[in-house]
């Protein structure tokens, strides 16, 4: 837990709209993604974000991440105001890091390995080639990949091995906070649980902050120190994670507490 | 990997029909501009083994022409006297890429033998060397605007995907604007349009200028919708989340997804290009003598006597069609190549 | 409504834009019309610049763009300065015989490709699908120049076809069935070469289209419910098609007339080819850039004309 007391991220009032346009009369129309969003996030902690899909969740979590701009609100990282996308100075977009959904799509196939965990440093001008490959096999041997794959192409890595190419490629800039979206929807049972246990170990070597996004109930109620739930844009309620059953609820988090009652059984075994 | 190899194929023999044209000048017995004008519209001379008397020779031969008195205008074989083919044989000077000059050609025949292989034009001018120089400017002209169109294009239309907004809308309208232009009228107009004292050399830059110039919007549009969809993928976001600037973007992540679209999109042009300067030659609107190009080649066909007497004068059209047959089936390995390599 | 009122606005400025490209770009290039005059040394400079300030030459640019758009409205089209008169009548002559060549062109094309297309989509495997696959591959990689003179050449040899004109010389009082039967023979053979030329695309395109069609699950869906071949063919995919068609129809009408300006000429078919040559090689401005227009407005046309019909026949783009 944080012994700091000031949050390491802090927003207030965040909202975002999208325009679209119509497919043939190219009519313009709005899409609100998230709308009046206030968090905090305490250092060294892991929080997550649940509800259902649609609800602006994946918006969110690349505004968190600073991927892209707001429209209202306000966004403060370790006390500095972050919002506007140019006043960033580079070790802010460092310290904080985004791991996509889908490692797929989000790891170019014509790169190997080695070469996408190290991009990071290539674009930033970081160390010269060689430096460049040491880190990023010793990122690989912290993530659990054997260095030989150091020279395979994305295509070539089963399902969970991309997501943890995908999480090198997010270390190698030596980040504080990590906001994670949906990470584990596109894995199967094992490697859900391989990649959790992985990044509790990653969190307490390297002194990580995580926000997940994450819609499955039974993962963050194993990880989860504060839970926020959204619904249709807007955040209706937080409360850390033993709390998550008792209390007031809003009906959203009911439906989705109603879906699985087991999770009461893990809180209680966890909290009790 | 069928698709691999047939792409190979293709390339290969791609590469043999330039080397070809490129070597004209070595390739070819004669000079583009060598006349005999007592042989004008000559059939393509036949190549021998065995002679009148039924001998067989390990060396090719050739026999002469020689008027045919009894009927005016045609032609017979004088079986008296063999002309063997020399390999290696000095002739006339030509140069070789414009730098070397060389007197050296593969094949010719004593004087005043003849080695006439598709026969000969009004001039008495041999088809054959014709076509190899021939080939080398329409070719030349072909490859080097469709260059030019993909070039423009691939720039337009990678400026247009990447930076999408009103530039998008403008550069796409541009294109379209460009795509209704009845190319092929204009291309006239252009070229006629030019003054009477401008050297060939000219002539030509400016034909594949404008040939080039027209047809960019095609290419441009493809790679455009290259550059949107690779642009708004997440290895892009991500890289764009390291800080990395649009050049490296582009150059990095971008540009390597168009050159599939890129290298079909000029195995296809260059035909069509190929084409168009040929049509522009027969009319009389290309670079001019004494440079030949396959279209003046195909010019005296115009006359009706030509066409129908003298049917070596087609062959040049006729060759022409294995050559475009080999780009489009390069065209087309290259696409399959590319839907095997995406995800 | 306001679909097709954006549909004409645009057409108009695209229209707008490819004649001042032209005019700008035929302005651009050096040389005019006197340049043989200027050449001959017994006329003199003077009278060289004169009759440049007569016909208007030694005006700018947009004044003479916009001088002679005035005489587009009225139907003039500018001045010919070969003929000496005004471009339009000229031009409105030859264009109507360019579109007599395309039109029975267009109706070949269409009348082998439609069926073909669809047979061939309809029988994929059988082998007759796949010898006419290599035909209309084989087509597709003639030169159409070469097309062109075989069909001279057929003409001159056979005598079966006239070698070119539109007319005999004898006809002009005969009545009308002869006439028109004359014109039949004389525009057979250009008509023919225009038709072989787009068909192998057409063909492709036609057979892309019902097969995409064939293949969809609600196609397959009725035959799943037992719906006959035939009913399914002309009621159920044929409609679904038309689409396709339709556009493809509007493209279609542009590559046609690129490509007559060839088969008018070397079959010596009276149409707009033959005059644009002329025009271009003695520098007669406003012929050439009338003509450019002209020929693209058929083309804009064709593909309004395309856009049109398809929004009166599919619901889905006014609903949306």
């Amino acid at each position: 837990m944080s012994t700091n007391s000031q949050p390491l991220l802090e927003v207030k009032g965040l909202s975002k709209t999208y325009t679209q346009r119509r497919a043939i009369s190219h009519e313009k129309y709005s899409v609100r993604a998230f709308d009046d969003i206030d968090l905090e996030v305490p250092e060294g902690a892991t929080i997550a974000i649940i509800g259902e899909s649609g609800a602006g969740k994946s918006a969110l979590a690349r505004c968190l991440a600073l991927l892209e701009p707001t429209d209202r609100g306000e966004i403060w990282y370790g006390g500095r105001d972050v919002t506007q996308p140019n006043s960033h100075d580079l070790s802010v977009r460092r310290e904080i890091q985004f791991v996509f959904q889908d490692a797929t799509t989000a790891l170019n196939p014509r790169f190997t390995a080695a070469e996408i965990i190290s991009e990071p440093l290539l674009i930033r001008g970081i160390g010269t080639k060689t430096d460049r490959r040491e880190r990023a096999l010793h990122l690989m041997q912290q993530v659990g990949l054997r260095p030989e794959c150091s020279e395979k192409k994305s295509l070539e890595f089963s399902g969970g091995q991309r997501q943890r190419v995908a999480i090198a490629r997010a270390l190698a800039l030596q980040p504080k906070l990590l906001i994670l979206d949906e990470i584990f929807s596109s894995l199967d049972l094992v490697n859900q649980q391989v990649i959790l246990d992985l990044l509790a170990e990653l969190q307490e070597a390297f002194a990580l902050t995580f926000v997940h996004i994450c819609h499955d109930l039974r993962l963050v109620a194993q990880f989860a120190d504060e839970v926020a739930v959204m619904a249709g844009g807007k955040i209706v309620e937080m409360k850390p994670a033993s709390g998550l059953f008792s209390g007031a609820q809003h009906p959203a988090t009911r439906d989705l507490l109603a879906a699985l009652p087991s999770v009461e059984s893990i809180l209680l075994e966890r909290f009790a | 990997m069928l698709a691999k190899r047939k792409l190979g194929t293709a390339l290969a023999l791609l590469a043999i029909f330039h080397a070809t044209i490129l070597f004209a000048g070595f390739l070819a017995p004669y000079s583009y501009q060598t006349q005999d004008r007592e042989l004008p519209f000559a059939p393509p001379t036949r190549v021998h083994w065995v002679d009148a008397s039924g001998k067989w020779h390990a060396r090719p031969f050739v026999y002469r022409f020689a008027d045919d008195r009894a009927n005016p205008g045609e032609y017979v074989t004088d079986f008296s006297i063999r002309y063997p083919i020399h390999l290696f044989d000095i002739g006339a000077p030509y140069k070789f890429a414009a730098l070397f000059s060389a007197r050296v050609h593969l094949f010719g025949v004593a004087d005043p033998g003849r080695i006439f292989l598709m026969g000969t034009d009004a001039y008495g001018r041999d088809q054959f060397s014709r076509f190899l120089f021939g080939g080398q400017l329409s070719l030349l002209a072909g490859l080097l605007a469709a260059l030019l169109s993909v070039l423009m294009g691939t720039a337009i239309g990678g400026i247009a995907g990447f930076y999408g907004g009103w530039i998008d809308e403008i550069l796409m309208r541009g294109g379209e604007l460009f795509l209704a232009l009845p190319w092929l009228y204009l291309l006239f107009a252009v070229r006629a349009a030019l003054p009477l004292h401008v050297s060939e050399t000219q002539v030509f830059l400016l034909l594949v200028a404008v040939i080039g110039m027209i047809g960019w919007a095609r290419p441009a549009r493809l790679v455009r919708n290259v550059v949107l969809s690779v642009k708004e993928g997440n290895s892009v976001v991500a890289a764009r989340g390291f800080g990395a600037s649009d050049l490296y973007l582009f150059r990095r992540h971008i540009l390597p997804e168009t050159y599939s679209v890129v290298f079909t999109q000029i195995a296809l042009l260059i035909p069509q290009y190929v084409l168009a300067e040929v049509t522009l030659s027969f009319l009389g609107l290309g670079v001019g003598e004494p440079m030949p190009s396959w279209g003046s080649l195909l010019s005296s066909l115009q006359q009706y006597y030509v066409l129908s007497s003298y049917w070596w004068m087609f062959l040049p059209a006729i060759l022409m069609i294995p050559l475009f047959l080999t780009y489009y089936a390069a065209a087309h390995a290259a696409q399959e190549r590319l839907k095997s390599v995406t995800l | 409504m306001r679909y097709i009122g954006r549909r004409l606005i645009h057409a108009t400025l695209l229209l707008l834009g490819v004649s001042f490209f032209s005019f700008a770009l035929l302005q651009w290039a050096p040389g005019d019309f006197f340049d043989d005059l200027r050449l001959d040394p017994r006329v003199s400079a003077q009278t060289v610049e004169g009759l440049r300030s007569q016909s208007g030459l030694n005006r700018s640019l947009p004044v003479r763009y916009a001088s002679w758009l005035e005489s587009v409205v009225h139907g003039d089209f500018g001045f010919s300065l070969a003929y000496h008169g005004p471009v339009g009548p000229l031009i409105a002559l030859r264009a109507r015989n360019t579109l007599i060549l395309t039109g029975t062109a267009m109706l070949m094309a269409w009348l082998v490709a439609v069926p073909l297309g669809i047979w061939t989509a309809v029988n994929r495997r059988g082998w007759i699908s796949r010898v006419f696959g290599a035909a209309t591959s084989t087509l597709l990689t003639i030169p159409e120049l070469l097309l062109f003179l075989c069909l001279l050449l057929l003409a001159v040899r056979t005598g079966w076809f006239p070698a070119g004109g539109m007319r005999s010389a004898n006809s002009g009082n005969a009545d009308l069935s002869s006439e028109g039967r004359d014109l039949i023979v004389h525009v057979f053979l250009p008509a023919l070469g225009l038709a072989l030329v787009s068909l192998p695309v057409l063909m492709r395109h036609i057979r892309s289209a019902m097969i995409d069609v064939l293949d969809s699950p609600f196609l397959r869906a009725a035959r799943g419910h037992g719906v006959g071949r035939t009913r399914l063919l002309f009621r159920y995919a044929l409609p679904t098609a038309a689409n396709s068609l339709i556009a493809l129809w509007g493209f279609s009408v542009g590559g046609m007339l690129s490509g007559s300006l060839l088969a008018e000429i070397v079959l010596s078919w009276p149409g707009l080819g033959p005059l644009l040559i002329e025009a271009t090689l003695s520098r007669d401005i406003y012929v050439v850039v009338s003509i450019v227009l002209l020929s693209a407005v058929f083309l804009v046309f064709g593909n309004l004309l395309a856009d049109l019909l398809l929004f009166a026949t599919d619901p889905r783009i006014r609903v949306d």
